[in-house]
């Protein structure tokens, strides 16, 4: 038990104390402090990880002193005053506005303490959500060290980022909502900062974009935590009560979940998370994909047993998850900037889980999870690789891209491996895509939405990685010799092969990792068994796919070892020089007006999922 | 390999290629795949690709701009190929015997198998250099093997 | 049961090639001519693998046999009596390495072939997938237990199914991808040889599963007109994908990819829907 809470308070202040080492410390001293923290952190989270598999994964609950809690509270009130001061200088009234709003909420929140004491909650959850942030993102921080070494304010991107760790840890492991809301803000406040970390004019923008709408979901989460007070007497997400609710005490939850909306960027406020990609790779693998971004659907996730019963409010989180993703997926096919695509596939992955959570069955409940730790890995994988081809070709575009795989195969490679790990079986996400569908079943309706988003993001994915991967025979340099800087080699290939290995264990993943989690909610005892693969009709297929792989293996050596020709293109007879060009199918007018249709909708959807509440109480 | 060459030569994927006719034979071609002369009984299909073709039915004198392009698609269909010289001009030039912008036939530039005759070669007389051809399969086959 | 499965196995992706050769048969016959014989598909195959090998790119011929096995794998998956959505998710994988395939040689015609096959993905496998969810809302998602009365539940999803079995026989109107007349064969194109084999065989492998679906709709009493009803319905389908072929030209990809996400998915929203308010009743 000591070990644990030694580890979670080094999780959080030692990423911290490296910030602060950063800003003060001089320009040669950050290198060393940075690896220093971030391997720190990784290894910390590492032990922590293994001291909690020890134990067998049961949940581990950190109390803490009262007094801690108005001090974070007061820290609270500093943040949203940070806001306000930040919508004057940005001269923006929502801000203004939001911000007032939360110190006028926050003060109220004051004044009705919660009788129970707070704790941390760590379970398996928010062992995942801690153990994806100080994994990847020690990765993703070292990465920055190279990706930003002609940066003049590299100690400030690095301190926010080495910061970052922190928080979004502390945010992983908070069961109260309140301490919960304080940590969600201030990475809303270092997204802000990274996002205008370049200080151009788009950055500015977006990063003010990013601000409105983020203080707004602040806003709405505080609301909801102060009508979570109100009705149900409790801060803790774990003493909310489970299932069957109906009326106005669903009302915190709507504004929960809105909340959860902005921060993970689903329709109708998605353009911030579009717009963000304008700040510096590292940022946008870290905050807008792997980590931050997931704050929404975990919250989510902490409050879903509370909707069990009520299908009728959770189906409408469900449809705004599945919105967001078949109109981002509809969407991600008309781009042709690289990050710009992944940033609509983010947004429509988080808008799976957020559906998953809605659908709110066991297995969807698996599903979000398993796909909330999938998507991580692999979207942090094909950020960076994007920002090793950007720096290599000074370009984000896809047709830039053009042959990429003959001068740099191993971040060919990392993209490929991304890419297989996010879309193709039997990888990992392949299972919670083959999840979410069979849980479809109960909602026929998100089915089709489904249908087409899927097939939408194959179309998307593999036009990209077609493009990357055209080449003649024996052009391609050996893997070790491409063309991007060392460390970037080492970083991707780290990535890739711990993308693999998560991939290959999705089995015992889910059997230790997710089922507990999903179990907690729904005290399932028979629920491992019919997520596993290795069920009876399940070992048949193993088997079989294991002894067709041998066969394949051999197939292909026999066609290998065939002596192979190699010949022209055709072009009826004419010599060929050929670059690709895109297809995106949908006119700029067409991707507007998609856009507004699917804000409109999604707009409608959250005003009722507030409406829904009265009406019940209504009747 | 023996019964894969046999079965070879049921199934001739044609490639045919105008070198500057005056389409006359082109047209006899054509002919080949209406229902009057059907060469599918054959198994032969037009696939108008030189890498998946077996058979190169090649028509006209090869004028100068087209040697490059005929040698180019010539080179693109893989071992074992036939090529059949279809009419006179594939054959000779004959028409434009000493013409001053053509090569006088096909085989200045590449090797040919069996020539047709004919100015327009008919129908029939295209199916049987279809077929003479297709007899030349197993040859080549077997000799590109001891190769 | 485990025989069966084999012979499934063994028999599917021949009696797919029969129908490969009936279908030219029928066709030719359509036009009045005599056409090839009913084993030619085989003969091509043949002579395919004993020809040369002449490739782009070295990716090609890695892809291709990744194809096939994909291909192989979901359709063994479906002999075995495994579930629907895993077997329909391979499957399509199979269709992805082909497309990559094509992409991985720097080929106009091949990229232009990869980007319309896209396309036909795009247009046909939402309606697979809304077919196999549809299926599996009747009970279960297995194919060994799935359970007979499918026809009389969801018949118009075997008609949604009809287009999809078009575009995958690349027949017109909806050969938008393989468009002999302007792309030649299109993500074919640069394939030859033994590698354009084993994506032909793949693509054996890829209709056996969609035919073995179709055949999961109708059930006979005994065994013998079990499966006499089962190739009758294949075939019928079958010959409707021929008199289409015969009787229509090519539409542009624009108006492929609309008919099926308008008029294929409204299909199986419309016998749900009706599913749906006879339940409530
Ligand atoms: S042989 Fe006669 S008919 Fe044939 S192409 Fe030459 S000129 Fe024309």
């Amino acid at each position: 038990m000591a070990t644990i809470e030694t580890a979670i308070t080094l999780l959080i202040f030692v990423p911290l104390i490296g910030a602060i080492a950063c800003l003060v410390g001089q320009r040669k001293i950050l290198k060393q402090v940075t690896i220093m923290t971030a391997v720190a952190t990784a290894v910390i989270s590492l032990i922590l990880f293994i001291e909690i598999a020890g134990q067998g994964f049961i949940d581990t609950r950190i109390f803490l002193p009262d007094d801690l809690g108005y001090l974070v509270e007061i820290f609270g009130a500093i943040v949203a005053l940070t806001f306000l001061y930040l919508g004057w200088r940005t001269r923006s009234i929502l801000v203004i506005a939001f911000s007032i709003g939360q110190l006028a909420v926050l003060s109220t929140i004051l004044l009705t303490p919660g009788s129970e004491t707070s704790f941390f909650l760590i379970d398996t959850l928010a062992l995942i959500m801690v153990m994806i942030t100080s994994i990847i993102g020690s990765i993703i921080a070292l990465y920055s060290l190279t990706y930003m070494r002609n940066d003049p304010r590299r100690g400030v991107f690095l301190a926010v980022i080495l910061a970052f760790l922190g928080i979004m840890n502390a945010a992983a492991i908070s069961n109260d909502i309140r301490w919960f809301d304080v940590f969600w803000s201030i990475t809303t406040l270092f997204s802000f900062l990274l996002i205008g970390h370049t200080r151009t004019d788009d950055a500015r923008a977006a990063a003010r974009l990013a601000l409105i709408i983020n203080t707004g979901g602040g806003l709405a989460l505080l609301l909801g935590a102060r009508l979570m007070m109100h009705y149900h007497e409790t801060y803790l997400f774990t003493d909310l009560p489970i299932g069957n609710m109906t009326g106005l005490v669903l009302l915190p939850l709507a504004f929960i979940s809105i909340g959860a909306f902005t921060k993970s960027a689903q329709l109708p406020f998605q353009s911030w998370l579009l717009d963000a990609m304008v700040a510096p790779t590292p940022v946008s693998a870290l905050l807008h994909s792997s980590t931050m971004v997931n704050l929404g659907v975990f919250l989510v996730l902490r409050i879903t047993p509370s909707l069990q019963g009520e299908t009728f409010f959770s189906i409408f989180i469900a449809l705004i998850g599945g919105l967001s993703f078949l109109i981002t997926s509809i969407l991600a096919m008309t781009q042709s900037n690289a990050k710009r695509i992944l940033a609509y596939s983010t947004v429509g992955n988080l808008g799976l889980i957020f559906m998953c959570a809605g659908i709110g069955t066991p297995l969807a409940l698996a599903a979000a999870v398993i796909l909330l730790l999938y998507h991580a890995i692999s979207k942090a994988l094909l950020f960076l690789a994007v920002g090793v081809v950007q720096e290599g070709k000074m370009s984000e575009d896809i047709e830039d891209m053009y042959s990429l795989r003959r001068d740099m195969p191993l971040v060919t490679l990392s993209i490929f491996i991304g890419i297989a790990t996010l879309v193709l079986p039997p990888f990992g996400m392949f299972v919670s895509k083959w999840l979410i569908s069979e849980t479809t079943t109960t909602f026929p309706l998100l089915a089709f939405l489904l249908a087409v988003g899927f097939a939408s993001m194959v179309v998307y994915y593999f036009k990209w990685l077609g493009i990357l991967l055209t080449s003649f025979t024996g052009t391609r340099r050996p893997l070790r010799e491409d063309v991007s800087p060392q460390s970037y080699r080492w970083i991707l290939g780290a990535l890739s092969a711990g993308a693999v290995a998560i991939s290959a264990l999705v089995g015992p993943i889910t059997h230790y990792l997710i089922s507990p989690f999903v179990a907690m909610e729904y005290e399932l005892p028979g629920l491992t068994e019919s997520l596993s693969i290795f069920t009876v009709e399940g070992e048949v297929q193993a088997l079989l796919i294991l002894f067709l792989v041998v066969l394949a293996i051999l197939i292909i050596s026999l066609f290998r070892r065939r002596s192979r020709d190699v010949t022209v293109p055709y072009g009826g007879g004419e010599e060929v020089i050929f670059q690709a060009g895109g297809s995106y199918y949908l006119s700029n007018e067409l991707v507007t007006k998609i856009t507004r249709i699917g804000n409109l909708i999604g707009a409608t959807l959250i005003v009722i999922l507030v409406i829904i509440p009265l009406i019940m109480e209504v009747f | 390999m023996g019964l894969l060459d046999k079965i070879g030569t049921k199934s001739p994927w044609i490639l045919h290629f105008d070198t500057g006719s005056c389409n006359g034979c082109d047209l006899e071609i054509w002919a080949l795949l209406t229902p009057k002369y059907d060469v599918e009984r054959f198994g032969g299909i037009n696939r108008a690709n030189p890498k998946q073709a077996d058979i190169l039915l090649i028509t006209g004198p090869v004028t100068m701009r087209c040697e490059d392009r005929l040698r180019n698609l010539y080179e693109q269909v893989p071992e074992p190929k036939l090529v059949v010289a279809c009419g006179n001009c594939a054959s000779t030039g004959a028409p434009f015997h000493n013409c001053y912008n053509v090569c006088q036939g096909v085989d200045k530039v590449i090797p040919v198998d069996v020539y047709v005759p004919g100015c327009a070669a008919c129908p029939e007389a295209l199916i049987d250099g279809f077929v003479r051809a297709l007899s030349l399969w197993e040859d080549k086959a077997r000799r590109r093997e001891s190769e | 049961m485990i025989l069966s499965s084999i012979a499934i196995l063994l028999l599917g992706p021949l009696l797919v090639g029969i129908s490969m050769g009936l279908d030219r048969k029928i066709t030719a016959r359509l036009q009045n001519r005599r056409g090839p014989p009913l084993l030619q598909p085989f003969y091509d195959i043949g002579k395919l693998l004993s020809k040369q090998s002449l490739v782009l790119s070295d990716l090609q011929a890695l892809f291709a046999s990744f194809s096939l096995i994909f291909h192989i794998i979901a359709f063994a998956l479906f002999a075995f009596g495994g579930n629907l959505l895993v077997i329909f998710f391979i499957s399509s994988m199979g269709a992805i390495f082909l497309v990559l395939g094509a992409y991985s040689t720097p080929s106009p015609y091949s990229h232009l072939g990869a980007n319309r096959e896209l396309l036909a993905m795009l247009a046909y496998e939402p309606i697979l997938f809304l077919a196999v969810i549809a299926i599996g809302m009747q009970g279960s998602f297995l194919v060994g237990e799935i359970v007979p009365g499918l026809l009389s539940h969801i018949p118009l999803i075997l008609i949604a199914l009809l287009p999809v079995l078009v575009i995958l026989l690349e027949k017109s109107p909806f050969d938008v991808p393989t468009a002999h007349q302007e792309l030649v064969t299109g993500p074919y194109v640069e394939y030859s040889g033994p590698y354009l084999a084993l994506l032909e065989l793949g693509h054996w492998y890829q209709l056996a599963f969609v035919y073995g679906m179709i055949t999961l709709f109708i059930w006979g009493t005994g065994i013998t007109s079990d499966i006499i009803l089962k190739l009758v319905l294949a075939f019928i389908l079958l010959f409707a994908a021929i008199l289409i072929d015969n009787i229509t030209a090519r539409l542009t990809r624009k108006s492929m990819v609309a008919f099926m996400l308008t008029v294929g998915i409204g299909l199986i929203a419309l016998n749900l829907l009706i599913l749906y308010i006879i339940e409530v009743i």
